[in-house]
């Protein structure tokens, strides 16, 4: 047998990881049983893009006329092994390319690396026929969202700024928490819970501004891939969602670059070869200058006045990416990402000092090498860092006449959480009816939850904690196959044995994982999937916000992983005339052991002398929660009219046994309905118009309803003045607030606008971008908050509480100017 | 390129029409609710008394006048143990219903009902006194010296420690209080100033930390020993009073402890849980920040009937 051959060249590469071997073994027995009646040969290679070099990812290659078939791999490999002939056709298609044939001998095995052509939107509408492509009824994976970057950079954007995880919020089963952020609620889930993946990092924190940008920079990324369901084994980690990006490798023909000037924040991609055909880097900056502008404005409305105070906000993001092709076998990767945010303020007067300043970000970097081992095995290993920060600091000084310091006051707060991981995937693809993966992986994770130190000229003893840093190691091992059980049938089936070491505890979880893939007719499928996932690391927020004080904690001898296990089923339909995909699945998810504050509890707790017996520990409680609901998409995802309309209905419920007093309630972004319809129109070839539309039920909050005094138990016995003894009584007032997020607020709708004018200049393509974002002015609300009003009448004042809806934004005018050459 | 300009100027000229971002919301939308009897009583084994307070909760939105919420005087409030039933009449100087432990007995493990009706509205609630007691096991009383730039006092503190009761779920809560004898100035010109010895009682404040709280559970740590946080209680500060012309006339407390009384109280869920929830409930205008529910096992009512059952220890120095 020809497959046992390349297992055991594969073992003597060296490979003697005791769990390896196991997936060896288990793949060697799998494998033995298929039987081969017929010769076969395999053809195999990459698919990149011309003139570029980029490796594409999720083209479909097959034989012409016969139901062979594969899709390239992360990083654009395929394999293909299918009986002996004198020759065939083999076609390669993917959206937004030509499709390419090519006719080849398939006598012997081959290799055959393909470069595809970047198509025109409207020269296609001319071919009209939808091409064979991307067509969802084929594949096995359900539950999955792509966004094509092309597309993505035509929809109306907040401010202009295209954002990969406000255009995810569009689509269904996927939901924005309050209006303006970017996490993503995916069936259920919290922001917490997704695992979000930039070339193999995992990326911690998400948001730029608290929640208003994400860190993505869409110039630098080339994939973007949301799976909500039906997970394959290769992922795990988190329990709601993978939201895996690659960025681009960088042009290996010439230097190419692009960017934009906007309202918010300016942006610059250089991309180009270092040695041509061999090796060539990607470089990606954007910083905001709202700080810059307003500086001036700032500065002159303090004029003559005493005290100064400075003000200012900035981030910025900068994507970095090196490839080398160390021959046809084997290529190199190094990216990194490195973000931050700062917020500062200096107030200074002749008689006093302050500065305050809040950061956080993330850097990450990964190392990548692609080997091919042989034609039907591939291999990549990854070595990762990932880091995540977060910092407050405050220092205040009292001067005297005579300038000197009379006291002084510093406070600095720190939690920072730190990965260091290695990560082996193989792609085996053993017949045209198998495509094998496995792997290992190990994360070291170092976490610092808080670490504090105050000191001042009037404290006596300076105050220096830190909670101590938790050392943990994450691993996961994997083993998945896709399997054409028939020409009708087709099953994804894994399993994935997860473990998370703390100081004194192992938890050790297997994961199993299937979907299938049942053709019922022509383009016409019903999927169905089974996965339960665990998460070893949590999130603790108070807020509900993107904000950088969220605390990552891990997975403790006290605090359990979390887990979930979901089953989704559904249909797919794919037609030709108009060439759109139809998608209606149905998903009941359980989720164990997800964290949450105690009512009342936060994460800077600096009272007094016990502050260092503080645990954020003592501070969360375990709950469960499920999810249920329905989500129905149209798509049409290529033409001169493009786009897609996605609605779901879905209830979430949560039951934890300290809040709410143990009974079930209504998380906060428990959704009812929620409805997207996103259309792109080309109306000729130098402008494009595009629109969106959203609609979501309130989210669930609590309102208080009714006062009354609460009384503690001090009664306590008092002496009237005429000496005869009382009893007394106090207590504060507080609110009757009914059940637990019992108040819906109102329902959230808006339309975004934009307009864009492209021309081809000289050297270079330019693009203006004309756009509204809340188009109609509906204030939708971002908190709501309770005043109390006084009314006079006459010589009658009456005084009456009234609810009030506070909205962030109104109708908001934006432009940018994009270039590209 | 005119085109896009053209656009541009009305883009802007849109931004300028925004109105402002706050709005009212219509009374049809706002939620409804009606004012409820609010009842709250703790009872002990150990208390004098059997204390009742009876009070209406006041809906939010609406008119506000000053008699809504007040205290309700004509109230019918009965306890019983399921043999015996006693009616608590009103006490119009402490402004609650009040019995002598001497007509209605409350005994440990007995379960009681309460029973509160205003003509209009009826509430009813019970809970049982806890079996067991706990008390101080160990005990560390010492002072502190606390600045805060500007002044300097002088704190007694303690911290104690007892054993749970095995077995049951077990919820406590500690309380302290100090006797002091100490100095006062009294008269109301320089000339008839003098000093007076004065007694009183002062009760500890508990440091407010989450981990570690005057309320405690065994919950998951049955059987362990406990300690409780740091209390403090303030002692008098020195008097000065200056006369305007060069002379004083100062008092210095000298305070003296008579008796420091430790009680730990193994209370039910209910107390622990009202308690709990209004020390949780936070003081944060915060509108992001998810408020705290208080907690209420009174049935169609708000409030509270919980029952507890207390363990004292006292010291007093020779």
């Amino acid at each position: 047998m020809i497959h046992t051959i390349y297992l055991s060249k594969s073992l003597q590469k060296g490979i003697s990881f005791p769990a390896m071997r196991l997936i060896f073994t288990a793949t060697f027995l799998f494998i033995s049983i298929i039987a081969f009646a017929q010769e076969r040969v395999t053809i195999s290679g990459f698919v990149k893009e011309q003139g570029s070099q980029e490796q594409l990812p999720g083209v479909n290659v097959y034989l012409e006329g016969t139901p062979y078939g594969a899709v390239t791999n992360t990083y654009g490999f395929y394999s293909l092994t299918v009986p002996a002939a004198d020759s065939a056709t083999v076609s390669f298609s993917f959206v937004g390319y030509e499709k390419t044939d090519r006719r080849v001998g398939l006598t012997k095995n081959r290799e055959l690396n393909i470069f595809l052509k970047t198509v025109n939107q409207l020269e296609e509408v001319v071919v009209s026929a939808r091409r064979q492509e991307d067509y969802v009824s084929r594949s096995v994976q359900m539950s999955k969202i792509e966004i094509p970057i092309a597309q993505l950079k035509k929809v109306p954007a907040f401010f202009g700024e295209k954002d990969v995880l406000r255009v995810l919020q569009l689509m269904p089963g996927v939901q924005k928490g309050t209006e303006g952020q970017t996490g993503l609620y995916v069936r259920g889930g919290g922001p917490d819970q997704n695992l979000i993946i930039m070339d193999d990092a995992v990326v911690y924190n998400a948001n730029h501004l608290f929640g208003f940008f994400s860190i993505f920079n869409s110039d630098a990324l080339k994939s973007v891939e949301l799976t909500k369901g039906g997970f394959p084994a290769r992922y795990g980690g988190r329990l709601s969602s993978v939201l895996e990006m690659n960025m681009k490798e960088g042009s290996k023909d010439k230097l190419h670059g692009e960017g934009g000037i906007g309202l918010i924040s300016s942006r610059l991609t250089l991309e180009g070869p270092i040695s041509k055909g061999k090796s060539s880097f990607l470089i990606s900056g954007r910083r905001t200058y709202i700080d810059v502008l307003a500086s001036p404005f700032i500065a002159r409305q303090q004029r003559g006045v005493d005290s100064q105070v400075k003000p200012g906000y900035y981030f910025y993001d900068l994507n970095a990416k090196m490839n080398y092709d160390l021959g046809s076998k084997d290529k190199l990767y190094v990216s990194g990402y490195f973000g931050r945010d700062k917020f500062y303020a200096r107030e200074k007067s002749s008689s006093s000092e302050t500065k305050a300043g809040l950061d956080w970000g993330n850097a990450t970097a990964t190392m990548r090498w692609n080997h091919v081992l042989n034609q039907k095995l591939f291999v990549n290993t990854s070595l990762i860092f990932s880091n995540f920060n977060f910092g407050v600091s405050s220092y205040s000084k009292d001067i005297r006449s005579d300038g000197t310091t009379e006291d002084e006051f510093s406070l600095d707060y720190n939690s920072k959480i730190r990965d260091l991981g290695v990560k082996t995937d193989f792609d085996f693809y053993p017949s045209t009816r198998h495509a094998i993966k496995f792997g290992a992986q190990a994360t070291f994770h170092k976490f610092i939850p808080s670490a504090l130190a105050i000191e001042g000229s009037f404290i006596d003893n300076p105050i220096e904690r830190s909670v101590k840093p938790v050392n943990a190691v994450e691993a996961g091992i994997y083993l998945e196959d896709t399997w054409q059980a028939s020409d009708a049938l087709k099953i994804n089936a894994g399993l994935r044995l997860s473990s998370f070491q703390t100081q004194s505890k192992t938890y050790i979880r297997p994961e199993p994982r299937i979907s299938a893939a049942l053709r019922l007719a022509q383009d016409f499928s019903f999927k169905a999937s089974y996965a339960q996932m665990n998460q070893y690391v949590h999130l603790l927020s108070n807020t509900g916000l993107g904000l950088p004080t969220d605390l990552w904690v891990p997975t403790t001898d006290r605090v359990a992983p979390q887990q979930s296990k979901q089953i989704a089923a559904g249909f797919a339909k794919d037609l030709e005339k108009p060439a759109v995909t139809l998608t209606l699945e149905g998903y009941y998810k359980r989720m164990d052991n997800i964290l949450n504050y105690k009512e009342g509890s936060s994460f800077l707790s600096i009272n007094g002398e016990n502050a260092n017996e503080l645990s954020w520990e003592d501070n969360v409680t375990a709950g469960k929660g499920w999810s249920y609901g329905a989500e129905f998409l149209i798509q049409k995802k290529t033409g001169r009219f493009s786009g897609w309309i996605g609605y779901t209905l879905s209830w979430t419920y949560w039951k934890f046994p300290e809040l709410n007093f143990g009974k079930t309630f209504f998380p906060r972004y428990d959704r009812r309905h929620d409805l997207s319809v996103v259309g792109i129109y080309e109306i000729s070839k130098r402008i494009t118009l595009s629109s969106t539309w959203v609609y979501g039920t309130g989210n669930a909050l609590t309102l208080p309803v009714a006062t009354y005094t609460a009384v503690s138990d001090n009664f306590m016995t008092r002496f009237n003045p005429n000496g005869k003894p009382a009893i007394g009584w106090n207590g504060p007032t507080v609110s009757e607030y009914g059940q637990k997020n019992s108040f819906r607020a109102e329902p959230f709708h808006r339309m975004d606008f934009a307009i864009q004018f492209h021309k081809n200049k000289k050297r270079h393509e330019r693009t203006w971008e004309f756009g509204v974002y809340n188009a109609y002015n509906r204030r939708n609300a971002f908190f709501y908050d309770i005043e109390e009003e006084t009314t006079v009448n006459g010589s009658t004042t009456s005084t009456k509480n009234t609810l009030k809806r506070y909205s962030l934004f109104p109708v908001l005018p934006y432009f940018s100017y994009n270039f590209k050459f | 390129m005119r085109f896009a300009y053209n656009i541009l100027i009305l883009l802007m000229a849109g931004l300028f029409a925004c109105e402002s971002l706050i709005t009212d919301i219509p009374a049809s939308k706002l939620p409804k609710s009606e004012s409820k009897l609010v009842v709250q009583s703790f009872i002990s084994p150990q208390a004098t008394r059997i204390n009742v307070v009876v009070t209406e909760s006041v809906p939010l939105f609406g008119e506000i006048t000053s008699s809504r919420g007040s205290v309700i005087r004509n109230a019918i409030v009965k306890i019983s143990d399921g043999v015996h039933e006693a009616v608590i009449p009103f006490d119009t100087a402490s402004q609650l219903y009040s019995i002598d432990k001497a007509l209605f007995v409350i005994a440990a493990s007995k379960t009681y009902t309460l029973n509160v009706s205003d003509g209009k509205r009826t509430v009813t609630s019970s809970c049982t006194v806890p079996e067991k007691q706990a008390f101080t096991k160990t005990y560390v009383i010492d002072t502190s010296l606390s600045r805060n730039g500007y002044d300097t006092d002088t704190a007694l503190t303690l911290k104690m420690t007892w054993d749970d009761i095995v077995g049951d779920i077990n919820f406590y809560r500690v309380k302290a209080s100090v006797d002091l004898e100490y100095s006062i100035p009294e008269g109301n010109s320089a000339e008839t100033f003098k000093e007076r010895r004065v007694r009183n009682r002062f009760n500890f404040r508990w440091d407010e930390t989450i981990g570690r709280n005057d309320y405690q559970s065994d919950l998951n740590i049955d059987g362990v020993t406990f300690t409780s946080p740091v209390g403090r209680a303030s002692l008098p500060q020195v008097v000065t009073y200056d006369y305007g012309n060069g002379s004083k006339f100062t008092v210095y407390p000298k305070a003296k402890i008579i008796t420091v009384t430790m009680e730990i109280y193994n209370t039910d869920e209910n107390y622990f849980k009202y308690n709990r929830s209004l020390e949780t409930r936070g003081s944060s205008d915060n509108p992001f920040v998810e408020p705290s529910l208080i907690f209420t096992n009174i049935n169609g009512g708000l409030g509270c009937f919980a029952a507890y059952n207390a363990g004292q220890a006292i010291y007093r120095p020779k």
